[in-house]
Formats: structure tokens, C-alpha cells, sequence
């Protein structure tokens, strides 16, 4: 097969050059928000944060979304960075128990889960319960739950049997709307959380 | 005519001019009659018609198109383009399929269902993107603004109209798990009552957290 002509040649790469520089110019677009509103030295450290997750193959959106959070909320730059600093450790945590395929919103809902208390482990295990689906929302009810005061393993064990159990992203979420309204009216987290669940799974309590 | 015999001097000079002559009368129009030669005509169309394929006059043209076309379409040629037009030609491509994208972005279907029910799926903006009802009762704000990472936490971005004590606005969400609060009277944050939370404590206040199936 003959080389394509010069001038097919030439659309192509300028083709490339203009979608490249299209893309490169999004990107740029994000983080030049955080550069007109944070000090040179914290911006500096944000790019480089950025940086990383991008070179990593982790969603960097995350990390830009943190900091305008934290500007919005008036937070010290120290603190704004961080706070991205350790949602990037938490990112890379996140994705190694979850898997090279995992989706971003998997990764942020890990890293939050991370964050509120859940470890490695009960991330890694809840895959392994709900292989086939996503575990945005059990991870997102999970971080929830443990906001609300209910233990980590009271936590984590109720959420396994509902993925074992094959339930789905709507019985998650009845399951957090139960034990919310019992903790609102006064029961222990962990005894609505444990209730609850079984009461789902139809078990006795 | 005559042929010059042996006797006949010169030889050649006489044969060229009885070669002259002749040729100058085998070129010269054979005299006919307009009937034999509309008879001649005729004649020459009947045998043409009786020899022809089944083909009609637009067939042929049609043929004849084809082919020159595709003789044009496959027969290699140098186009003589300047880069700076090429360049032109790259990022008008680019511009265009951004705004069919763009265009692409127009309503296409309902849906009823979301899977978390703080906050009220409207309906489809675009394949994956669903547009959302968020709701806060606070009957003595004077102002409620909805922040979070589909706005870049921009303040000015989503205020939120006021009716009977309760705030509300309807936004387009991309798919994916989002974060956000309202700010209310312009400094007071509050998560979402009904929404799950992700308490991660970076910054004083938990946020409150959507998931949009995709």
C-alpha cells in the first residue's frame, strides 16, 4: 500500500496539533482557576499534585474540585493543600484495592470511604462481593454510615452481606435511608445499622 | 486519365503530374443527390440500431458519467494545499465536531428513577447527563446558592428560587458520584439533610453527596 500523500499527511498532524492543543487548553483551564485565586507557592504545589495523579492515570478533577472547595470555604492554603495532598494518597490507595478498571466515581467514593475510616481491605472485599457491578454506591453508603457514627465493622459486615447477597444500588440506599431515620430517633448507630441490615437480608435480628 | 507509355519523355516529370492529377481528383466531393444521401444516412442508422446492445441514450450517458468519475476518484493526483490552509482546514474540523457535540446536548427523553433520592432526577439532558432537582427548606434565608464540583464550588453559579419557605434549583449533572452543599445568606454552609454524607473533615463542614448513573 502506497504512503498516503503529503497533503493527507500534513491534514493529519495538523489535526492532531489543533485536538491536542484543545485538550491541553481544558485542562490548563482547570488548574489557571486555581492559579488566580491561591498564592504562587501553593498553586505551584497543586500543579505538581495534579501532576501526579494525571501521570499516575488517576482523575485529577478530584484533586482541583478539593481545592476550590477549600477556597470556597476559606480555608489557610496550608490546609487546602494538604488536604489534596492526602485525597491523592487516598486516590492511589483506593485504586490499588480496587482495581486498574475501577471507574473515578469508584475512586473517589473509595478514597471518601478511606477517609471517613474504611481501609483497604473492606474496599478490596467489597469488589470481590460485588464482581460484575460497580460499588460506587454501597462505597458512598458506607462513607456515609461511617459519618453517622455507625463502627467500621458493623459497617463494613453489613455492607458485604448486601453485596453477597447481590442487592442493588437502591437497596444500598433504602439501607442508609433506614438506619439514618433510627439513629434520628434515637437508636445507636450500631444497633440500627445491624438491625437494619438483617431485617433487608431477612434474617432475624 | 492516361498512363504515359515507354515513348514518352521525360518519364517522370509526366508521371508526377498524372499522379498530381489523379490524386486531385479522388479528393475532389464524389457529386451526389440529397436523396442518396439521406438514403446512405438512413441506412447506416438501421444497421447501427439492428447491431446496438439493449441500451438506452440515457444509459449510456450514465455509463459515461460513471466511469469518468470513477476513473477521477481513483487516479492519483497532487493537491497543491498551503500548510496555513491546512491548519485552517484541521481546526475547522475540530471546531465543527464541537459544536455537533454541543449541538448533541439537546433534550432527548424523560426518566423517573435516580439512584439517591435527595435530590430529584427532571431528566435527560444527553446520554449519561440527567438533570436534577435540588431542594432546601430554609424559610428564613434570604439568599441559597448550590456549590459542588459540577460548578467548580462557584457561589454565583446556582442560586436557588425561593417559594413557600422552601429553595430550589434544576441543574443539568454529568454522571458520576458528586459532592456539594448550599451556602446560605452567603457564608453559612449546610450539607443536604437528606442526602448521604461525606464527612471528610477537610475543611470544618461535611459535604452532602449525589451518585448519577451514567
Amino acid at each position: 500500500m502506497p504512503p498516503p500523500p503529503y497533503a493527507l499527511r500534513m491534514f493529519l498532524v495538523c489535526l492532531g496539533l489543533c485536538a491536542l492543543a484543545a485538550t491541553a487548553g481544558a485542562q490548563q483551564s482547570d488548574v489557571t482557576a486555581l492559579r488566580d485565586r491561591m498564592d504562587a507557592a501553593s498553586y505551584r504545589v497543586m500543579l505538581a499534585l495534579v501532576d501526579s495523579a494525571r501521570a499516575a492515570g488517576l482523575p485529577t478533577a478530584p484533586l482541583i474540585s478539593k481545592a476550590q472547595e477549600g477556597l470556597l470555604k476559606r480555608a489557610a492554603p496550608g490546609a487546602i493543600v494538604a488536604a489534596s495532598q492526602g485525597l491523592l494518597t487516598r486516590l492511589r490507595v483506593a485504586r490499588e484495592a480496587l482495581g486498574l478498571a475501577a471507574l473515578p466515581a469508584e475512586l473517589e467514593a473509595g478514597a471518601s470511604a478511606l477517609r471517613a475510616g474504611a481501609v483497604a481491605r473492606n474496599l478490596v472485599d467489597l469488589r470481590a462481593n460485588r464482581a460484575g457491578q460497580g460499588v460506587t454506591v454501597p462505597l458512598v453508603v458506607f462513607a456515609d454510615l461511617l459519618a453517622r457514627g455507625v463502627p467500621k465493622d458493623t459497617a463494613a459486615r453489613a455492607l458485604q452481606a448486601m453485596a453477597a447477597a447481590n442487592a442493588t444500588d437502591a437497596a444500598f440506599n433504602a439501607l442508609r435511608l433506614s438506619i439514618e431515620r433510627d439513629i434520628s430517633g434515637g437508636m445507636l448507630p450500631a444497633t440500627a445499622a445491624g438491625m437494619r441490615y438483617r431485617a433487608m437480608l431477612g434474617r432475624q435480628p | 486519365m492516361t498512363l504515359p507509355s515507354d515513348s514518352d519523355a521525360p518519364l517522370d516529370a509526366t508521371l508526377n503530374a498524372t499522379l498530381r492529377d489523379a490524386v486531385s481528383q479522388l479528393r475532389a466531393p464524389v457529386p451526389t443527390s440529397n436523396a442518396a444521401r439521406d438514403a446512405v444516412k438512413a441506412a447506416v442508422r438501421a444497421d447501427a440500431v439492428a447491431n446496438a446492445p439493449s441500451r438506452t441514450a440515457v444509459d449510456t450517458v450514465v455509463t459515461s458519467i460513471a466511469g469518468r468519475s470513477s476513473h477521477w476518484l481513483v487516479t492519483p493526483r497532487t493537491l497543491r494545499i498551503s500548510p496555513l490552509t491546512l491548519m485552517a482546514a484541521a481546526l475547522a474540523l475540530v471546531l465543527g465536531v464541537a459544536a455537533l457535540s454541543a449541538k448533541l446536548r439537546a433534550p432527548i427523553s424523560l426518566a423517573t428513577n435516580t439512584a439517591m433520592p435527595n435530590v430529584r432526577l427532571v431528566n435527560a439532558a444527553m446520554p449519561g447527563e440527567q438533570v436534577m432537582r435540588f431542594t432546601l427548606s430554609a424559610p428564613t434565608a434570604q439568599r441559597v446558592s448550590l456549590v459542588g464540583d459540577f460548578n467548580n464550588w462557584d457561589a454565583a453559579a446556582h442560586a436557588l428560587q425561593q417559594q413557600d419557605g422552601t429553595w430550589t434549583v434544576v441543574i443539568p449533572v454529568a454522571p458520576g458520584r458528586h459532592v456539594y452543599g448550599f451556602v446560605v445568606d452567603g457564608s453559612r454552609w449546610i450539607p443536604d439533610p437528606a442526602a448521604p454524607q461525606s464527612d471528610d473533615g477537610d475543611f470544618g463542614s461535611a459535604n452532602s453527596v449525589v451518585y448519577v448513573g451514567g
